[in-house]
């Protein structure tokens, strides 16, 4: 090996450090030749695409610069498809007259680095950098940039090869992930103490290419992970739910949650922990676990004081005296930021408080106090839970699941986890944002489809927030908004009409007419057939202004109006089935099957 | 009181605040004389550093920077196709790009998009060195440390959470959350860390308010703005810190206005800049503290000077203003001589700041974005230029050639 090549294999392999002081021109330089060696693909072939991808990259570059080429001698506009012949093609043009063109490209970008930091002085030609002389073949290496791997050769040696954790810590920054899946290079290079203090000119051949292995590997295991999840989320089938306020959105969503969510254990631990947690993970859930227990147990009490006051059976929502105490001290705790740990006692109380009276009343209506569905189990295990020596089965932590206020997902399977064919969806709930949808609608681009829920016995009524407006005209605004949005384009959408029952009884006594978007309704008849007329009409009106804001390109998005009543749920249940069969129809459609 | 009448008096204070504003407006015209009698002493040039610092005297300021620049003979910027090239193409995202950030020194980037992973790459070689996939994949915006060591970010679930980069993954790669801080009733539309301290940083939100946090205890400092303060009455869209000063800072709003805000004085803006017809995407300080850009959604730039509260300059590029592109994001050069504004349609034009130019349009590279840029951001020693795209690439453009870093 040349001294030219071993030059720059020492400028090449001398890590991220050092290439970030040499600026991007210079970069250029050493990845173009480095290119070769360190990341891209690589002789082992490490993933398809990283090779396709960075020649990719690499070709682009070539072009971009080949004026700066014509100007500074660099290769590197041909010959990077072949790993092996790129490189010799950068080395070689970089031998012949390159050096000192390099030097100066180099030295230039140095000097403007130096020149805006200090904007300033207006000298113009600044020290040459010590990094220069780096890429001259004959020049030393520098130290500075590398005083990390030696603090790091003085500590590793003494470390036993056991204590991975702590070795995975000391190292620079570049060198810890790789260290999960090369561990076993990492140690034999330490031990047989190959990793240099201070870089060398002639390092041994073998030590730069395990290196060059360990950067390797760690970008190809990152891209590798990137597809696995990407590929773990596509059978996961996205529903945005969107409406106006009150249209029975948020129950429609809790209805979601009875729909067998998937609480299959087998199946979502193979969903989500293909590896399964091991103990410190797990027993980083506990307080989680705890925090989830006092949050039940508030939520619980002062759901009672408030269904208390509000409710005309009050009695019912009392609690007993002995347990006033323990449940404004229970609730107290709740509402800190930092739960205290769960202790024998406290379970205790929170036992004795569960079993009041008024405590399983409010919990009957949990579903309207956002009770976590995780509470009886939580309750029924407080034993265990609260333990000395506790540790978190996974069924614990899939109970435990930190809650996002802004949007509020679940998983659910309306067909049935029995059946292999039954598609996962995730229904996501937005309701929380009481801001400017524009400004984050575009996030859900992508989705499968669109539920929107418009309760149609609102006819009548106007906005709480602007007495003026009609509930059903703003409704009708947000849906064609929706509807023009780009974002979803593709998208299929699901039209629930709500609060059925509510309409039923109201549409015999108030007329459709005093909405102005049903103006021009006539009524037929009267009793059941006058119900099923107007329901009719709305529906129609509804498809009316779905094709009117439907651009003649996007006619072939699905479109399907079901009607719900929210409360009831076995017509939700049967809805949601509905709903994927079309779904899953779609998608066949799509894959060019139907 | 009934309703109807509180409605009326609603009204009634709002057609005053309205008539003030406008007089105001007026007065302030009338304070602008268009003829440039600003001594040129006050301008500094030094190769091709350029400052702009005008004094508290000079109220009487040239409300276009650029006449005054012109009649000073400056020229405008003369940049070729081969001066900014595209020189990395980072890929690796499967959904859109929406945010970006540097590290403070040593150049690497971290990424968050639209599939719900935060990619920390190293922008010189274009490795990934962390993938990091979040809890709630609805991710508006992200941030980096002052020391690297940590990634802020932020979205729909209305929490900023906070990740190590150097703790252990677990066993799925998954990274734990350091930190969450929550407390926001909206969005968190954007975040930045405080220069120099890796313990606090601000995040803006969609429930108008902008809160300075303290991440050792997760707990809110300061809240700029909400319910029982007067800030801003729209959704805060971007906030970004002096760089000089990190005890003021500016935060853009879809209420089109931008406001400066001392991190001392919770209950009202120092100033507000009014000016923009559309909301305000993006909001960033100019490199000597003392002026801030912003971009909107009518397609316009702005320049705005703190200590005056006028706009110094707009940057539009005359369309048939039917559909003027929106900016998404800012940024200004080293020097602060070049504007990098990028666009809705994909289009990236870097304006020269003092003579209200366009030098280039990196959209009409060849090998520029497919989609929407939805954000820009320029590393530290100003040699290059990362813009993140809908099409689910980010690119890094530096100076080619002989072209100096400006």
């Amino acid at each position: 090996m040349g001294e030219e090549e071993r030059g720059r294999l020492s400028a090449g392999v001398s890590g991220l450090e050092e290439v970030s002081n040499l600026g991007w021109v210079g970069c250029l330089v050493v990845s173009q030749g480095g290119g070769g060696w360190t990341g891209i693909g690589g002789s082992t072939g490490s993933g398809e695409n990283g090779k396709g991808k960075e020649s990719g990259g690499q070709g682009e570059r070539g072009g971009g610069r080949a004026d700066v080429d014509r100007r500074g001698g660099l290769a590197g506009v041909e010959g990077v498809d072949d790993q092996g012949k790129g490189k010799d093609k950068v080395l070689g043009h970089s031998g012949q007259g390159g050096v000192a063109d390099r030097g100066d490209e180099i030295q230039f970008s140095a000097s403007t680095a130096d020149q805006h930091r200090r904007p300033q002085s207006t000298d113009p030609s600044p020290p040459p950098s010590p990094l220069i002389t780096t890429i001259a073949p004959h020049a030393p290496a520098p130290s500075a940039p590398h005083e990390n791997l030696s603090e790091v050769k003085t500590q590793l040696p003494h470390a036993p090869p056991g204590e991975f954790l702590r070795f995975n810590q000391t190292l620079p920054f570049p060198f810890r992930r790789a260290c999960r899946s090369t561990l076993g290079t990492f140690h034999y290079l330490i031990q047989k103490r190959h990793l240099p203090t201070q870089l060398q000119i002639n390092p041994p051949n073998a030590q730069e290419r395990e290196l060059k292995q360990v950067l390797l590997d760690w970008t190809a295991d990152i891209e590798r992970q990137i597809e696995q999840e990407t590929k773990a989320d596509k059978h996961i089938q996205k529903l945005l739910l969107l409406g106006a306020g009150e249209s029975g959105k948020s129950t429609i969503f809790k209805q979601a949650r009875y729909q067998k969510p998937v609480q299959d254990f087998q199946a979502s631990i193979k969903l989500l922990f293909q590896t399964g947690f091991d103990e410190a993970e797990l027993k980083s859930y506990i307080s989680v676990i705890h925090a989830n227990v006092y949050q039940t147990i508030k939520i619980l009490h002062d759901g009672a004081r408030e269904l208390a006051q509000n409710e005309t059976e009050s009695s019912k929502y009392v609690l007993s005296i002995e347990n006033k105490e323990i449940g404004e001290k229970l609730s107290e705790i709740g509402g800190l930021m930092d739960h205290p740990r769960l202790t024998k006692e406290l379970a205790q109380d929170i036992e004795i408080l569960w079993k009041d009276a008024a405590i399983q009343e409010t919990y009957s209506r949990g579903n309207e106090l956002q009770v976590p569905d995780c509470a009886p189990y939580f309750v029924d295990n407080l034993h265990r839970l609260s333990d000395v020596n506790y540790v978190p089965t996974k069924e614990d932590v899939l109970y435990a699941r930190v809650r996002t206020t802004g949007v509020v997902e679940i998983q659910f399977s309306p067909v049935g986890e029995n059946k292999k064919s039954g598609e996962v969806y995730r229904l996501f709930d937005v309701g929380g944002q009481r801001n400017e949808r524009r400004k984050w609608i575009h996030l859900f681009e992508g989705v499968t489809a669109v539920i929107f829920c418009a309760s149609i016995s609102e006819y009548d009524q106007t906005l709480y927030e602007d007495e003026n407006k009609n509930r059903m005209m703003e409704t009708k605004e947000l849906f064609e908004w929706v509807l023009k949005q780009p974002c979803f384009e593709k998208t299929s959408f699901m039209l629930f009409l709500n609060k059925f029952d509510v309409f039923e009884k109201k549409v015999l006594r108030v007329p459709l007419n005093v909405c102005e978007w049903f103006t021009d309704y006539q009524q037929l008849s009267s009793g059941k057939q006058e119900i099923e007329h107007a329901y009719e009409f709305v529906k129609k009106k509804f498809e009316e202004l779905y094709f009117q804001n439907t651009a003649p390109d996007r006619v072939d998005r699905v479109f399907k109006i079901y009607r719900t009543t929210a409360l009831d749920q076995k017509l939700v249940k049967k809805t949601f089935k509905l709903v994927d069969e079309t779904l899953r129809r779609r998608n066949l459609f799509e894959a060019g099957l139907l | 009181m009934s309703v109807a009448e509180l409605k009326e008096r609603h009204m009634a204070a709002t057609e005053t605040v309205n008539a003030l504003r406008e007089r105001l407006k007026q007065k302030r015209l009338l304070l602008l004389d268009t003829d440039g009698s600003i001594s040129s002493s006050f301008f500094a040039f030094s190769g091709f550093s350029l400052k702009l610092d005008l004094s508290w005297e000079l109220r009487s300021m040239n409300l276009a920077v650029a006449t005054y620049a012109r009649s000073q003979g400056k020229t405008p910027l003369t940049f070729g196709p081969t001066d900014l090239v595209c020189c990395r193409n980072l890929q690796g995202h499967t959904g859109k790009v929406y945010s970006l950030d540097w590290t403070a020194e040593k150049n690497r980037i971290v990424s968050a998009s639209q599939d719900g992973r935060l990619i920390v790459w190293n922008a010189l070689t274009s490795q990934k060195t962390h993938a990091i996939k979040l809890p709630c994949a609805w991710v508006m915006t992200c941030a980096f440390s002052p020391s690297g060591l940590s990634v802020a970010c932020g979205g729909l679930d209305s929490v900023c959470s906070i990740f190590n980069l150097n703790s252990p993954t677990d066993k799925d790669g998954n990274s734990p959350v350091a930190r969450m801080l929550s407390g926001h009733k909206g969005y968190v539309s954007s975040c930045q860390y405080v220069p120099d301290e890796d313990t606090h940083l601000i995040t803006s939100s969609g429930d108008q308010t902008c809160v300075l946090w303290d991440i050792t205890t997760g707990l809110r400092t300061s809240v700029f703005g909400g319910e029982f303060q007067s800030g801003h009455t729209a959704d805060v869209l971007s906030v970004s810190i002096n760089g000089s000063n990190s005890r003021m800072f500016v935060s853009g709003s879809g209420d089109t206005t931008a406001r400066l805000w001392d991190t001392r004085v919770a209950s009202r803006a120092v100033r507000t800049f009014h000016g923009h017809e559309g909301d305000v995407n993006s909001v960033k300080f100019f490199p000597d503290g003392n002026r801030f850009g912003t971009g909107s959604n009518d397609g316009t730039c702005r320049l705005f000077d703190i200590r005056t509260g006028h706009q110094l300059q707009v940057y539009q590029q005359h369309h048939g203003d039917n559909d003027a592109p929106h900016v998404t994001s800012i940024a200004f050069s080293i020097s602060g001589r070049l504007l990098f504004a990028g666009y809705s349609n994909g289009d990236c034009y870097v304006w020269d700041t003092l003579l209200a130019k366009m030098v280039l349009d990196l959209g009409s590279l060849h090998n520029s974005h497919g989609g929407r840029i939805s954000c820009l951001g320029l590393s530290s020693d100003g040699s290059a230029l990362c813009t993140g795209s809908w099409d689910t690439t980010l690119k890094i453009w530096a100076f080619g050639g002989y072209r100096r870093v400006i």
